[in-house]
């Protein structure tokens, strides 16, 4: 039967990881020599710790990323828009089963900004529309 | 030293010379309580701390080694662990003794490190011991391992690596360097208790570990 290793029995050895030769007649001059040296600021030493850098490169690149894709879809619906004659959207909306109601919606949509209501609108559609004379009389 | 005895010194050299030789031989032996004194005046500052660090190095370093392995490693970290005494010595309370504090200091730069090394690598804790353990491996490989004694150490280093860092740290504290379980609570803060049960667990596994082949 082989014989249980027990640790008291080892011998012990402090000399297993041994230093290179005359590493210990140098180190307390190299640590003193550490001591005495002006202290480097380095650039995270003012708040941009190497974490922070991280965090705010990524947070650019997103950035950058996001801000091109969102440009490039819109210029790409520009594009195609353009691309679109005046003729050819004319005959959209001529064959084409477009509402009345539609149509509104997109011009209020469109001109949001402007603060328009409906019946602004209307009125603005009905000065602008040249009446016939004849059209008065059929109606009165 | 007997040739510089019998060298004919003229007086007042020889004077200067015995007197420089007594303030050195007398700070040399001082104890720690002594050495905290002048490192606490600035005249004598540097020379105490210088002899503060002649005394502690070797110790200080292969409690660093055992735990880090790597010879660069311990390099970096004895430095840096001196540095910081050097920056605290000036506030020492003098509650602990001098090698404890030290000890303490070592310690906690060493659990540190490593679990740094884990974090930068994103690495699972078993991959670090791996590294340690390749690491262990080429210092053995540079030794010549034809004495059995040799073997079994090296044996005996690979089983304390499979310990938890902090285990290590207890287990290479009480039985390399034979320090008390009322000096290691002192360093590592915990119950003197827990570092028995600790170091306790530790024999068992490394012993296992040794009888397995």
């Amino acid at each position: 039967m082989k014989k249980q290793i027990k640790l008291e029995e080892l011998n012990k050895n402090n000399d297993f990881f041994d230093a290179p030769k005359g590493y210990f007649e140098g180190l307390p001059q190299q640590i003193q020599k550490r001591i005495q040296q002006p202290k480097k600021q380095a650039v995270w030493q003012f708040g941009f710790s190497p974490k922070y850098a991280l965090a705010i490169a990524s947070f650019a690149i997103l950035l950058i990323v996001g801000g091109k894709f969102l440009f490039s879809t819109q210029n790409s619906e520009q594009q195609i828009l353009s691309e679109i004659s005046e003729q050819q959207i004319r005959q959209y909306l001529l064959q084409d089963d477009v509402q009345e109601h539609d149509l509104m919606d997109l011009y209020l949509e469109t001109t949001k900004g402007q603060e328009k209501s409906e019946e602004a609108i209307i009125t603005d559609e009905i000065l602008e529309t040249e009446i016939d004379i004849d059209d008065i009389e059929e109606l009165l | 030293m007997v040739q510089l005895q019998n060298q004919s010194v003229p007086k007042q050299a020889s004077g200067a010379l015995s007197q420089k030789r007594s303030v050195k031989t007398n700070l040399e032996e001082l104890d720690d309580k002594e050495l905290i004194a002048r490192f606490k005046e600035a005249d004598t500052r540097n020379y105490a701390f210088n002899l503060l660090v002649r005394k502690y190095q070797e110790r200080i370093y292969h409690h660093v080694r055992k735990m880090v392995i790597d010879h660069d490693d311990t390099d970096d970290l004895t430095q840096e662990i001196f540095i910081k005494a050097w920056k605290g010595l000036e506030n020492f309370r003098e509650e602990s003794q001098l090698f404890t504090w030290l000890y303490r200091i070592a310690s906690n730069e060493c659990i540190t490190f490593l679990e740094k090394k884990k974090r930068r690598f994103f690495l699972p804790i078993h991959d670090v011991k791996k590294e340690l353990l390749g690491k262990l491996n080429s210092i053995t490989s540079n030794k010549s391992m034809h004495v059995t004694g040799e073997e079994i150490e090296l044996k005996l280093q690979k089983a304390i690596l499979q310990l938890p860092d902090k285990q290590r740290l207890v287990f290479n504290m009480k039985y390399f360097d034979d320090i008390t379980y009322e000096q290691m609570s002192e360093v590592l803060g915990t119950s003197v208790g827990a570092l028995k049960a600790s170091y306790h667990h530790a024999v068992k596994k490394i012993e296992e570990s040794l009888n397995q082949e």
